[in-house]
């Protein structure tokens, strides 16, 4: 009798741990958003939280696709070059052939900078880091290229500009857009055979090499979605910045890398998910948000992004031996 | 015939070197000169010191993005420290530049964490710490002496040059000859039979850091001297450079192979490169896409050179 209470005691405890470990950036929104209404009277107003997301909804679409590159165990260092890329091909095809013919070629050149990613990386097996630097290279001086360095400036009318800056029944176009593009992803990674297949390859390639999944392909897929989703980005930042300059999405790259890594989505493959990445996207928001309002100079809130990225990865590192401890 | 053959695919890089170096002859009839061939060396310096040093740490199975912050921070903090005279001004810029190394160490050997994202860390955090003490704007020297380390010449040779050639020596020397180097090899062609041989890996990765960020902060202050000026935003594409002449030279990202002889003639391809677009008069948008092209070219050479050198390892034919 008394040995079953200890038994169910320490299961508590260990139900406890479970929990807060796997639970603890959800603590840490929550600590930060209740922190945050407190200290400002700025932070919570509907304004405000519209805006925050408003502001991070590029990086978030951006961090739907580098989330399943990084459960697949690989990183994708060109991704901001890509949305550089397709908006400026975007852009400089609106005038010949309209919002639809910008849009298709946005979202074709996300794909096909994904595949060419994807072919190096999943087929040829190159190191993903530095082929992804060079891609990285290859799309800016692209990009460069073919915009001549100028300033582009699309002439967005109420039609296109309708998903960056217009509402729904006062709620923003571009929140809902978001929200979207998270479910989508979560049910292909959650719920579909291809999604099931990619943690596979994420957490141990050679086992699922030998239980019959072409790795190959699921690696380059990744990499093909992760392209495709850049490409919708690049509409999202068309769509609401109207202005745009090649080089000026360079800084989102490692903004979305810390949101990912922030949710809890390992870089050692095959644990993560767009819930987590939803709860990195909203801290990285509070974050990014609270040091504007407290008007922080852009290298000091660089460097802050940077020690809580290495913090967040060490964190991240932490959690992974406490979990093999409480299996 | 096949064995003349084969000597002379082995050393494809230097014939590669002679026919860029020819082409430039060509074109330019006043390349082909002492002096000028000094000058290509004194230019490929600064990466080439760092290269020295990712070469160590490449071979050991890993590998360090925030060479060039660490490189622009040296000579931040340099310039910042001469106030307080010379001497302090250099030995305090290469401890800070050092500094990155040993974070970079410790991240990696104590936090366990995966050193792509330790450096790319260390990379903005030292950066945003550069643009932060700077103001973001460049800042000048005030002593005149320290000029000489990067722009003194003697017969008309800078002095860089014989910092490389001494820095190529040593490296060459440490990895040939001594037990650093050695185990430098096993620990990148097996970590585990490493450890299990008794090699203390965490130590010499660590070590490996150190070193490599070492060789970026010479490297900072060669260049800080060089143009008499600081920034934080000298050396945002180093990384990437610096990584590529190594795998051009022979060095495998996956760690266990390498060697500075090859670095070095991996730097001066690179440079050759930089100077002929130069020469050719092409487009900086386009020097920009061809340099894409070569590091893609090169990191996809090294992986199917891997991948044969495995299958050879399979079949048992090594």
């Amino acid at each position: 009798m008394n040995e079953t209470k200890v038994a169910d005691k320490s299961n508590i405890k260990k139900g406890f741990a479970r929990f807060f470990f796997s639970q603890a950036m959800l603590l840490v929104l929550i600590i930060l958003f209740v922190a945050m209404s407190l200290s400002s009277d700025l932070f919570l107003t509907t304004n405000n939280i519209y805006n925050l997301f408003r502001q991070v909804a590029i990086l978030g679409v951006m961090a739907c696709g580098m989330t399943v590159v990084i459960i697949g165990k690989g990183i994708d260092l060109s991704a901001a070059a890509i949305v550089g890329l397709a908006a400026v091909a975007n852009v400089m095809l609106q005038p010949y052939g309209g919002y639809f013919l910008g849009v298709f070629v946005a979202i074709l050149v996300g794909t096909v900078c994904g595949f060419i990613n994807g072919y190096f990386i999943g087929k040829v097996r190159a190191n993903f880091i530095i082929v992804t630097l060079a891609t990285q290279i290859l799309f800016t001086a692209t990009a460069l290229i073919i915009s001549e360095g100028r300033n582009l400036t699309s002439k967005p009318d109420r039609i296109y500009s309708f998903i960056g800056n217009e509402s729904v029944f006062g709620f923003p176009v571009i929140i809902i857009f978001l929200i979207v593009t998270m479910i989508i992803t979560g049910i292909l990674l959650q719920r579909t055979i291809a999604g099931r297949r990619l943690y596979a390859v994420g957490l141990n390639d050679n086992a699922a090499l030998v239980s019959g999944i072409n790795t190959s392909n699921v690696i380059m897929g990744s990499y093909v979605i992760n392209g495709f989703l850049c490409g919708v980005a690049s509409i999202v930042m068309t769509s609401r910045i109207p202005r745009i300059r090649v080089g000026q999405t360079a800084p989102y790259l490692f903004d979305v890398i810390t949101i990912v890594v922030l949710g809890g989505t390992a870089l050692t493959g095959g644990i993560g998910g767009i819930y987590k990445t939803a709860i990195g996207l909203c801290i990285f928001g509070i974050i990014n948000n609270s040091m504007a309002i407290l008007a922080i100079p852009y290298e000091y809130q660089q460097l802050i992004k940077g020690i809580i990225l290495i913090l967040a990865v060490l964190y991240d590192e932490f959690n992974r031996r406490k979990r093999l401890l409480y299996q | 015939m096949k064995k003349t053959l084969n000597t002379l695919l082995d050393q494809k890089l230097v014939i590669i070197i002679l026919i860029l170096i020819i082409t430039l002859t060509v074109q330019d009839r006043n390349f082909f000169s002492l002096r000028s061939l000094a000058s290509i060396l004194d230019h490929a310096t600064i990466n080439g010191v760092m290269a020295a040093g990712m070469t160590i740490l490449l071979i050991s199975g890993s590998f360090d993005l925030s060479v060039g912050s660490a490189m622009a921070f040296t000579g931040i903090i340099t310039i910042m420290l001469q106030p307080y005279g010379l001497f302090i001004s250099i030995l305090g810029g290469i401890i800070a530049g050092t500094m990155v190394g040993v974070i970079n160490g410790l991240l990696v050997v104590k936090g366990r964490i995966n050193a792509f994202i330790a450096t790319l860390g260390t990379m903005v955090i030292f950066k945003g710490l550069g643009l932060a003490l700077t103001g973001s704007s460049p800042i000048k020297g005030t002593i005149e002496a320290y000029k000489v380390i990067g722009q003194g010449e003697f017969l008309g040779i800078h002095y860089s040059v014989i910092y490389l050639i001494v820095v190529y020596i040593a490296v060459w020397y440490i990895l040939r000859y001594t037990k650093f180097g050695r185990n430098d090899y096993a620990i990148g062609g097996n970590a585990l039979s490493a450890k299990l041989a008794g090699i203390n890996v965490n130590l010499y990765t660590f070590t490996y850091f150190v070193f490599c960020s070492f060789t970026a902060a010479i490297s900072g202050i060669i260049l800080s001297s060089r143009v008499n000026t600081a920034n934080a935003i000298f050396g945002d594409t180093t990384n990437l450079t610096v990584i590529a002449a190594a795998v051009l030279g022979g060095t495998s990202l996956f760690g266990g192979k390498g060697s500075v002889i090859g670095t070095i003639q991996g730097v001066l391809i690179l440079g050759l490169i930089e100077r002929a677009m130069v020469v050719f008069n092409v487009d900086t948008n386009y020097q920009l896409l061809v340099r894409g092209f070569i590091i893609l070219a090169v990191v996809v050479t090294d992986a199917v050179t891997q991948r044969r050198r495995q299958l050879n390892l399979e079949r048992g034919v090594v």
